[in-house]
């Protein structure tokens, strides 16, 4: 009908990304949902491309998803100098979707195996003094700005944490927070986060209130994935490392993870998080754990284990971020005034400080068929990782069994010891496991342009949405209780299936089980569902006794005959599509539409759990994937 | 096009707007409006179908619009495909996804005598001129509508000021379709939304003859030097629209459907 294309090339205006950059076989990461490239720019062509080198990120996917479109929304509001900061968006003829980010040559991920792997070689890197708190500080500044923008990051990990390297023009040094693919508003939530994309966050650095079931993402999770950090530079082993063999797949709940964390933290005590009785788990966790078998765990024995002096301010800092109760866990702008960065040395702008040659490598490019190579590498690097964790946590299990037998014998009971966590010798991994855990079919739906039935392997659940659309739009102040009732709309509730975490620092990003967590929360979310449109109907009941046509005085004459607004003149029903009647036997349908669904959905969900089983049946011995570098 | 135009806010000039690229290109002012109320009209309607609100997607969905008509003419991109588009975009940016073939069907179901072509050409228009739109749009998907401004000026009634609640709703009742049709009007290139959110307001207390409320100058806490000239500008904007379609030989665009 119209030469679309011919005219979008004039608006383009010859700005073709492989015009203005080299980045062909310049990959530096790869992530579930893309890849990333060095990028530099071609020349004197632009001369608004002044940096030497950039990340160009390319989103995968076919057009413009959702969550690129919410990664450039957030990116392009946010603007502080711990973020990675968005130059420019470009969009090929192919339905591509770039990003244009600054270029950051070190992060953590890599910044700690390299320390990791000095340390065994007995060959310790030299670092500044005050490169650990300068670091940290700059995380906290630059969470602090999301937190106070009311936005949530919800994947904190190395990976995600770039560090600027030398040259002319770079901020050397500088933390930059990166990855925003997951990252969302939270001042004003349609429903639960937790429902609209559930688990996110990468099992290790995930807060025990997400294991137990939080229903709502909240600062506090950030946080603790910040303390989890904080520990790793500096002790260079994943404070929380747990393999991730057996996941539920029905629920946040992570036997392992837990178990990990009381292993290190201690279980904790009543007065120390009173409400971890309400949290949804709670019944769970009594049953698979026993307090008596984590006396001897705390944050301080381990630390003291890695020769980390626990009287100094730093450790202190890390128990306040480390703090089990999310209530009670330090808030980054606190943190941030912590005694530790009042002590000598301040924390610094340039994290590598008085340091004048940066000691980690830069990164190095990738080609697909290195890919797997790599992952192998990677994987035998985790092997190893694994094999000191499996001493570290036999001689810490030996420890916890040698307490418990003493325990016995003074109590001189004769009942079999009690379970006794990682004390399974573990297994060495076989083969890469992680790719397999992505690549299982029917995990991971398709992004089909937003559409609502782009979880395919869910067809209840993306039947049920259209006809839960219907309620209207009135102006929300007019609610009884004054609450904006469009926030209670469970609109999006099919969409969850399609959001698609980006996993990608550069490249490291690692989306392992979010897919299978996306499946998790079906029956729970058929439920609130249900709820939900109960709370809605009665609410729509209120609703409409106090509505009324409203009364245009003089103007009614004016008003047009509202042909867009059908309901009552034009009032409250705002767009509403159909009157009353009708709208009140779309809600009858939808009602029974859930119970009609559920025993086809739960089915489903057995299948899949069925399916999740076999495969991890096949994958034992495997260990999980962490933030991958390949 | 002309990139040094734009500001930053997306706030323009009333020459700007008069002179739009459309009015540039030799259309005048009735056909523009006409031809932009068809499409915010098809907004409208389709966005009902979906479910959206017009303070969630489908308001957005027509700033976009607006937007989109100040660095494009009509006689370039015509409206009801662009319409599509930002429908479209407004859909993923409002975390209320729908897929561009249900958008298309739903066109196609409802206006035929407006998009004469097949399911797959309009998809692909859509799909291209998604690209147009984004890259014209700048990626600022952010849209700030003034529902919620007000929603906020009800709140404070009810609260710092004690006034009836049921009063309050009512006039909040008046003020909503006033913002609701403000999308038919240049008004939100022209005024941010909490001036455009004040004024309703002010217009739906005068239409509740709660005139004594305007003499207290509410909104002088909300935005400051803001005269009541101003807002009866803003409001006979609105109300303008209203009568061009009652009194308009080809007002009925908008209303026919």
């Amino acid at each position: 009908m119209i030469d679309y294309a011919f005219k979008e090339e004039l608006a383009r205006n010859r700005e073709r990304v492989d015009e203005i950059f080299h980045y062909e076989g310049s990959k530096i990461g790869r992530g579930t949902y893309g890849h990333v490239y060095k990028a530099v720019p071609k020349g004197i062509s632009s001369p608004r491309y002044t940096a030497k080198e950039y990340a160009l990120k390319l989103i995968d996917s076919q057009g413009f998803s959702m969550s690129a479109c919410r990664e450039i929304a957030l990116l392009r509001e946010l603007k502080h100098p711990n973020l990675i900061n968005l130059q420019r968006v470009f969009l090929s003829s192919e339905r591509k979707v770039f990003l244009l980010l600054e270029y950051a040559e070190h992060d953590l991920w890599h910044i700690i195996k390299f320390h990791r792997s000095a340390k065994s070689k007995k060959a310790p890197v030299h670092v500044d003094k005050g490169m650990v708190k300068s670091v940290l500080y700059q995380i906290l500044n630059g969470i602090d700005y999301l937190h106070t923008n009311w936005i949530l990051h919800r994947d904190l990990k190395p990976a995600n944490i770039l560090v600027m390297g030398d040259g002319d023009g770079v901020e050397r040094g500088r933390v930059k927070i990166a990855d925003m693919g997951f990252a969302r508003i939270f001042n004003n939530p349609l429903k639960p986060l937790s429902e609209l994309d559930p688990v996110v966050v990468t099992f290790w650095y995930r807060a025990p209130e997400l294991l137990l079931g939080a229903k709502h993402y909240t600062k506090a999770i950030d946080v603790w994935a910040i303390g989890c950090i904080f520990a790793e530079l500096l002790t260079s082993e994943p404070l929380f490392f747990c393999r991730e063999e057996d996941i539920k797949t029905q629920s946040p709940y992570h036997q392992d993870q837990l178990g990990r964390i009381f292993s290190v933290m201690g279980y904790p005590a009543e007065a120390d998080w009173p409400d971890i009785k309400k949290m949804p788990e709670y019944p769970k966790l009594q049953q698979d754990f026993k307090k008596a078998n984590y006396m001897n765990c705390s944050l301080q024995r381990y630390m003291e284990k890695y020769k980390q002096d626990t009287n100094s301010s730093q450790f202190k800092l890390l128990l306040k971020l480390l703090t089990m109760d999310p209530l009670k866990r330090l808030a980054a702008d606190e943190a941030m005034k912590d005694a530790f960065f009042k002590e000598d040395p301040k924390p610094s702008n340039d994290v590598f400080g008085c340091l004048e040659h940066i000691p980690y490598p830069k990164r190095e490019f990738m080609n697909d068929s290195e890919d797997d190579k790599k992952a192998q590498q990677a994987a035998a690097q985790q092997q190893a990782v694994a094999a000191r964790h499996a001493a570290a946590q036999q001689a810490q299990a030996a420890a916890v069994a040698a307490q418990q037998q003493q325990q016995q014998q003074l109590m001189q009971q004769q009942q079999q010891a009690p379970q006794q966590p990682m004390m399974q010798p573990q297994m060495p991994p076989q083969e890469p496991a992680a790719k397999k855990m992505r690549m299982m079919p029917g995990m991971q739906p398709q992004p089909v342009y937003g559409g609502p039935t782009a979880g395919a392997g869910l067809p209840g659940q993306a039947a049920v949405a259209p006809g839960m659309q219907h309620y209207g739009g009135g102006p929300t102040a007019a609610g009884p209780s004054g609450v904006p009732m469009q926030q209670q709309q469970p609109q999006q509730q099919p969409y969850m299936q399609q959001m698609q975490p980006q996993q990608m620092g550069y490249g490291g990003g690692f989306g392992e089980t979010q897919q299978q967590q996306h499946m998790m929360t079906q029956q729970q979310q058929q439920h609130n569902l249900m709820m939900q449109q109960q709370q809605r109907q009665a609410q729509l009941q209120q609703h409409q006794q106090m509505q009324q046509p409203p009364a245009y005085g003089m103007q009614q004459q004016m008003m047009p005959d509202m042909s867009m607004q059908q309901g009552g003149g034009g009032g409250m029903q705002g767009m509403q599509p159909a009157p009353h009647m009708q709208q009140q036997q779309a809600q009858m349908m939808q009602q029974q539409q859930p119970m009609q669904q559920q025993p086809h959905q739960m089915t489903m969900a057995q299948q899949q759990q069925q399916y999740m089983l076999a495969q991890q049946q096949q994958q034992q011995q495997q260990w999980p994937q962490p933030p991958r570098y390949t | 096009m002309s990139r040094s135009r734009i500001p930053a806010d997306w706030i323009f000039e009333e020459d700007a707007i008069k002179n739009s690229p459309s009015r540039k290109a030799g259309m005048n002012e009735r056909d523009e409006l006409k031809l932009k109320r068809e499409a915010i009209d098809i907004m409208k309607k389709i966005g009902a179908e979906f479910g959206w609100k017009l303070n969630g997607a489908t308001g957005a969905a027509c700033v976009y619009f607006h937007r989109f008509y100040m660095l494009h003419s009509i006689q370039e991109f015509p409206c009801p495909t662009t319409s599509l588009s930002c429908l479209f975009l407004a859909g993923k940016s409002e975390e209320t996804p729908k897929k561009c073939k249900d958008i298309a069907q739903n066109a196609l179901k409802n206006f035929s005598h407006i998009f004469r072509v097949n399911l797959n050409q309009l998809m692909d228009d859509v799909m291209s001129m998604e690209r147009v739109l984004l890259q014209t749009i700048k990626f600022d998907f952010t849209i700030d509508l003034p529902y919620r401004y007000i929603i906020m000026y009800a709140n404070d009634f009810k609260s710092k000021r004690a006034f009836d609640a049921a009063m309050v709703s009512d006039i909040v009742c008046c003020a909503w379709p006033l913002v609701n049709d403000s999308f038919f009007t240049h008004l939100c290139l022209a005024w941010e939304p909490q001036i455009i959110a004040v004024s309703l307001f002010w217009l739906a207390i005068k239409l509740r003859q709660h005139e004594e409320i305007n003499e207290t100058k509410w909104w002088e806490e909300h935005v400051a030097e803001l005269c009541s000239d101003k807002m009866e500008t803003i409001c006979h904007e609105v109300l303008d629209y209203y009568t061009l379609m009652n009194g308009g030989n080809n007002g009925g665009a908008a209303a026919s459907g």
